[in-house]
């Protein structure tokens, strides 16, 4: 879109943010009862459901099983009504396929895997509607959801994504930002161990910039980890209420 | 549950906007919209502290009587009216900003942001749609435009609220319903017309304003339907052609001298990689299509039969050379060259219409109220501009700066408006002002609020040394011996020399420039000032300082026996003068000597005692042993420094630099502004070395530059010269039996050094002259935006260069120095502008400097011209000898070298007779053919033929040319074809007559106008003036800019 002015000369966003601002994020934990774990978040319009199942003997081929660690099985997909067009969305296109193997990528770097050799954790993602930042959402949807399920992990994990606009970083981009042809870059990280587990950048950005961008994007993991927190320990002081548990 | 996602920002909403986006097909999309209780108003006047971090938090004034509001489709048609300087404290919302970014043009948007960037104009862009009680949602049903004017309106009742009705509000529109609907809702937020609000609050202030809205309003209003030239092609047409390579793009360029029909398109520098780079020829006003002269432009290519090529004919450029001819020529075949790539223009891209300068035509009718004008603009590449005015009778022998509005595709002339007058037509100060005007140049006079920033040096307060930057300096006051060469009587001395001897038998040498950004911080009014400014413009007669007096000619000029601030550049150098170590830093210092050019060329030549102190006032109090160690110790540093030079030149020689003639006068003013004297442009030694020291610091201060930022380095490059620009050269120099092999610039170097006529000294000048003008132009860039291997300065042969040694004259200079700062003292990194700004900052640079330039041409040719104005045609002055450098057709073009005239001399008339001289009487012109071959021009007729080729001398006479519309230039008409008097006298004599031009004219229009001020202002007047006069000749600064612009001549 010709003269689409991405980062206005005061400092606003098209949304109205400022450029190192996130967008609002809800989320809740235990939304399913069926499955192990469960969450749902939303980052502004992008919403993601997840859940997790296991750890669990292997399910189906037995050769995936591995000796020393348990198998993080990831499954990510789009729901056909995401987007603005309606889409038939089959589960093994490339775009899904890629996006799972980062998932299992980075949980694999995140849980736990050596408690629970020769079994299998099960992580799928559903993106209920998308607008931008799919991938990190889903990877904060998901940690919430292996939380729920009691799967010990070294830290949350936290993604954000990030891009450079007039020679200014930008956080959190949406999908109008994300199209605008720009630099984009995504970052998982371990907050509190101030650890990147995956980092994916598209399109060109000159390396003398790269660093600020990448400041950016790990201070808003850490933004979003605060707000994971929280969810979390409000979640859990609320179901131990309901189960009339002293503290 | 609902959680925030940053604690800080408690206050975020987050409702959606629904769009519909047509792509082909139409899709639903929802966007996010943030909104927040602080989003800055930018007010001085805000209560609360809405402005808090934020660096432009009082960009709106609290000195005015209200705050504007104009509305979506006020801000869209009348954004000029509020360009007017003084309307201030004008507040555009972003729905306004949104509605001219999609549905005006470009351009539009642009100076929309170019409006609110000025920060004397108190105009601020507020986010109504982000702002959670300024905002409203619109309702279904509701029409986009109505909803525009209600968020304006809610956004107007937001402000006044907002600032506890300390001001009124006043938001304007031209739709009569939403007066009715939001008129009187609110007291003190006022709902009115624009012609409403300008009657009521600038009625008295200014009645331009109101001419301004009206021509608008008629340019708005008159759009007939009647086809004319041919539609342009849509956007994404355009846009998927360029990529497929159908169409090009570049630039249009007319070509001055046959306007009516000849333009070319310069294609744009990316594409010129790959293709042939050649222009391409735009024949006649139909395939240019409305386009004017400086837009960018989108052509076709015709298929190769249909090509043309460009015209050889020299053409008298005439007061009707502006009308538009659709016919062809029948003869052209006949004229023209060879056969170039033509086009026609399909689009255009970005229309680059400036303010012109305009004249009616001396018949107008006066007869109809308002009626349509036409003016011919002084640009003769400029078609003539309809406008209404109700003024013809009072503006018509005024020249007038005119706007272009449109260009409908059924009008065979653009619509554009009257702005305002600049006086009458052949005064001295309308015709400058109407340089300065073509020129882009705006020199208002320095505000109040910049002198108050600035530091203050009178009689009851002298400035002084900062002890804080006396700890944080090195100072070389007693360390070493410095001194400056310059022009004599120069004011402002921006560069200081040292040189000695180490311990360890090395030398060090120093460079000691002015530390202007001591005084100009970035953010300064200074230093937005200069910013616009660019540089100091010289004309003939006056100058338009940079920076305020107080700092040009005081604070930072480097003058002997005071302790001044600056950056230093010391080297220190083995005996084979090699770099051994370099020291960049900020020093303070006492200039010993302020030597001049002569002085100095007489010291190093072995001048006796008495001659050096005679001359050095530094000196005079001294006397016996002292004395004379004084003098042994400057007489070593002179020589010193001139081994030195000498040995960086030669060196950079070898490396193939180039040395380039260009014929320029060297005008000598008086204190009171007449022209003294010229002293002949005596080439010494001295202008070289002091030429080399500058280049050398340039060139360090360069190379640290780039390597601490090798995105944002301001640096200066000369880029390689176009082969076919060398054709001219190339044949003249044939004539003579010369070569010149332009392969690099080692090797041109080299051939034109022999190029030489032992009989003709004018010839090695004219033939430099031509390789100067084959030239590329030197250019500032910003390191991010070029590839390395562009960097290098084809005339100095350096591979990196830029400006460092003049930051009283040069803004570029202003940010190198304050990148080397940064550089060496890792400190202020952050107001180093990025690679985006850098880039933007030096094409305006570049932008101001040619106009600059240009101005200070056009302003010589005016002197010129007035000069011969009211001379007798057959005056010993106005007959000349003069050489031939270039043939056409019908003609020669020739150069003057005792006036340093260039221009065109006719050997066949327009009505086909060609001329024939004879010794001791007037020529004659009679039927006959000219024949044209490679280097002469032969004249048949039926008294036998005459011969005439390059580099022959001939005899011609000056005559004006009078014009009432353009600028008044040169006739030469043939008068023998043999020389005039002998080159060598003339050679002299040429710069003593251009002074006596100079001088002769500047004291007329001086007297008459010092004649019409002081009445005014009453005896006070020179103090006054010496005060407060912007362009008071300090007459020593033109002087030292001349040999300046002949090292730059020489560097660039």
């Amino acid at each position: 879109m010709a003269g689409l002015n991405l980062l206005s000369d005061q400092g606003f966003r098209i949304d109205g943010r400022k450029p190192n601002e996130l967008r609002r994020i809800q989320c809740k934990l235990g939304v399913f009862k069926q499955a192990d774990g469960s969450a749902y978040i939303e980052q502004g319009n992008t919403k993601v459901l997840a859940t997790v199942y296991g750890p669990h003997e292997i399910r189906g081929s037995r050769a995936k099983l591995l000796l020393d660690r348990v198998l993080v099985n990831c499954q990510y997909s789009m729901a056909t009504f995401s987007t603005g067009e309606r889409k038939r969305r089959p589960r093994g296109d490339r775009k899904s396929q890629e996006m799972t193997m980062h998932l299992k990528q980075t949980f694999d770097a995140a849980i736990m895997t050596n408690l629970y050799p020769r079994s299998q954790i099960d992580i799928f993602v559903e993106v209920l509607q998308s607008d931008g930042g799919n991938y990190c959402a889903s990877v904060n949807a998901a940690t919430l959801a292996l939380i729920d399920a009691g799967i010990p992990m070294k830290d949350f994990v936290c993604a954000c994504s990030a891009s450079f606009v007039n020679d200014n970083p930008i956080a959190d981009i949406n999908y109008l930002e994300e199209s605008s042809g720009g630099p984009e870059l995504i970052v998982a990280t371990l907050p509190k161990s101030d650890q990147i587990v995956f980092l994916e950048q598209n399109s060109r950005l000159h390396e003398d910039n790269l660093s600020k961008v990448i400041d950016l994007a790990v201070k808003s993991c850490k933004d979003v980890y605060t707000v994971l927190d929280r969810t979390v320990r409000d979640h859990v002081s609320e179901v131990s209420n309901s189960h009339g548990w002293d503290h | 549950m609902v959680i925030e996602n940053k604690a800080e920002v408690l206050d975020k909403d987050n409702r959606y906007l629904r769009l519909k986006n047509s792509q082909g097909k139409s899709v639903s999309i929802v966007r996010e919209v943030y909104r927040r209780e602080n989003i800055p108003c930018q007010s001085s006047l805000c209560l609360e502290d809405c402005n808090v971090g934020t660096d432009d938090f009082d960009l709106l004034p609290s000195n005015v009587t209200h705050y504007i509001i104009p509305d979506c489709q006020v801000a869209r048609e009348y954004l000029e009216v509020f360009e007017a300087p003084e309307i201030h404290g004008i507040i555009f919302t972003q729905t306004a900003e949104h509605c001219i970014q999609y549905e005006g043009s470009k351009n539009h948007h642009n100076r929309l942001k170019r409006l609110v960037k000025d920060k004397t104009k108190g105009a601020v862009i507020f986010h109504n749609e982000f702002q959670k009680y300024a905002y409203c949602d619109r309702e279904s049903g509701e029409s986009h435009s109505d909803w525009q004017s209600r968020s304006t309106f809610k956004a107007a009742e937001w402000f006044f609220n907002h600032l506890a009705g300390q001001l009124p509000v006043v938001m304007v529109t031209n739709n009569d319903k939403v007066i009715e609907e939001y008129g009187s809702k609110i007291i003190n937020v006022h709902v009115m017309k624009v012609e409403e609000y300008l009657q009521t609050f600038w009625k008295q202030a200014n009645t331009a304003l109101m001419d301004l809205y009206e021509s608008l309003t008629a340019s708005v209003q008159s759009k007939t339907k009647k086809k004319g030239y041919s539609g342009y092609l849509p956007t994404d047409v355009l846009e998927a052609g360029l990529k497929t390579g159908r169409y090009i793009q570049g630039h249009m360029n007319v070509n001055k001298s046959n306007a009516s029909e000849e333009a070319f398109v310069r294609r744009k520098r990316e594409e010129s990689k790959e293709d042939s780079g050649s222009d391409i020829l735009i024949h006649g006003m139909s395939s240019r299509n409305r386009a004017v002269h400086g837009d960018v432009v989108v052509v076709e290519l015709l298929s190769r039969s249909e090509w043309k090529g460009r015209s050889n004919v020299i053409k008298e450029t005439t007061e009707s050379t502006s009308e538009p001819k659709l016919s062809k020529d029948d003869e052209e075949s006949e004229d023209n060259g060879d056969i170039m790539p033509t086009g026609y223009v399909v689009g255009i891209t970005q229309r680059n219409w400036r303010e012109y300068v305009a004249t009616f035509a001396e018949d107008e009718k006066t007869g109809q109220k308002g009626g349509k004008v036409l003016v011919i603009p002084w640009d003769y590449r400029i078609p003539k501009i309809r406008i209404s005015t109700r003024q013809v009778e009072k503006l018509k022998d005024h020249r007038i700066i005119v706007r272009i509005d449109s260009w409908d595709i059924d009008s065979q002339y653009p619509n554009g408006h009257f702005i305002r007058s600049l006086g009458k037509i052949g005064e001295l100060e309308t015709e400058i002002s109407a340089i300065l005007i073509e020129n882009s140049i705006s020199v208002p006079p320095f505000s109040d609020a910049q002198m108050k920033e600035l530091p203050i040096d009178t009689p009851e307060h002298p400035w002084k040394i900062e002890d804080v930057e006396l700890k944080k300096r090195r100072d070389l006051r007693d360390s070493h011996l410095i001194f400056s060469i310059d022009p004599k009587g120069c004011e402002d001395v921006d560069d200081t020399l040292s040189v000695r001897h180490l311990k360890n038998g090395n030398i060090e040498l120093g460079v000691h420039i002015a530390d202007v950004t001591h005084f100009v911080k970035p953010g300064f009014l200074t230093d937005q000032e200069a910013k616009k400014r660019s540089t100091t413009v010289y004309l003939a007669d006056r100058r338009y300082d940079m920076l305020p007096g107080i700092l040009s000619a005081n604070l930072c000029s480097l003058i002997s026996g005071v302790d001044r601030y600056a950056v230093s550049v010391i080297w220190e150098l083995d005996s084979k003068y090699e770099v051994v170590d370099v020291w960049y830093g900020k020093t303070i210092i006492r200039s010993q000597y302020k030597l001049f050019y002569e002085l100095a060329q007489l010291v190093h030549d072995g001048a006796s005692q008495t001659e050096i102190v005679d001359n050095v006032p530094e000196l005079q109090d001294l006397s016996g042993e002292q004395l004379v160690t004084k003098i042994d110790e400057l007489i070593l540093a002179v020589n010193q420094l001139m081994t030195i030079a000498r040995h960086l030149k030669r060196k950079r020689v070898r490396g193939g630099a180039l040395e380039l003639e260009s014929v320029e006068v060297q005008v000598q003013l008086s204190e009171t502004k007449s022209v003294e004297d010229l002293t002949p442009k005596d080439h010494m030694e001295i202008h070289d070395t002091i030429a080399e020291c500058m280049i050398f610091a340039n060139h360090w201060v360069a190379k640290k530059i780039a390597e601490t930022f090798s995105q944002c380095a301001l640096l200066r490059h000369h880029p390689l010269p176009r082969d076919h620009q060398f054709g001219n050269l190339k044949s003249c120099a044939e004539v003579k039996g010369f070569s010149v092999d332009i392969n690099s610039n080692k090797t041109l170097a080299e051939s034109l050094d022999k190029c030489v006529d032992p009989g003709d000294s004018i010839v090695n000048k004219l033939l430099r002259t031509l390789a100067t003008q084959a030239m590329s132009n030197a250019a500032y860039f910003s390191t991010g935006s070029l590839p390395n291997n562009q960097f290098f300065h084809y005339g100095l042969a350096l591979d990196l260069y830029t400006h460092f040694t003049s930051p009283i004259r040069r803004y570029a200079d202003v940010i190198v120095h304050r990148q080397l700062m940064a550089a060496v003292e890792a400190a202020d990194k952050l107001e180093i502008p990025g690679n985006k700004e850098l880039s933007e900052l030096s094409d305006h640079i570049n932008q101001k400097h040619r106009a600059s330039q240009y101005a200070q041409r056009d302003s010589q040719e005016l002197f010129q011209c007035l000069y011969f104005k009211g001379k007798d045609s057959n005056d010993d002055c106005c007959i000349v000898d003069a050489v031939i450098f270039q043939l056409r057709n019908n003609g020669v073009y020739v150069f003057i070298p005792r006036y340093g005239i260039k221009g065109p001399v006719y050997l066949r008339s327009k009505d086909g007779q060609v001329i024939h001289v004879q010794p001791q009487a007037e020529p004659e012109w009679t039927g006959g053919t000219i024949q044209r071959t490679d280097h002469s021009i032969i004249v048949n007729n039926m008294y036998g033929s005459q011969t005439y080729t390059l580099l022959d001398h001939i005899t011609v006479r000056i005559s004006l040319k009078d014009s009432r519309a353009h600028s008044l230039s040169v006739r030469l008409e043939l008068l023998y074809n043999t020389p005039h008097i002998s080159v060598s006298q003339q050679d002299e004599m040429a710069k003593k007559q251009k002074a006596a031009i100079i001088k002769e004219v500047s004291e007329a229009a001086e007297e008459s106008r010092l004649a019409i001020v002081s009445h005014d202002l009453g005896a006070n007047f020179d103090k006054l003036k010496e005060e407060y006069g912007q362009t008071s000749t300090k007459h020593s600064l033109y002087h030292m800019f001349e040999s300046f612009k002949e090292t730059a001549l020489k560097t660039s």
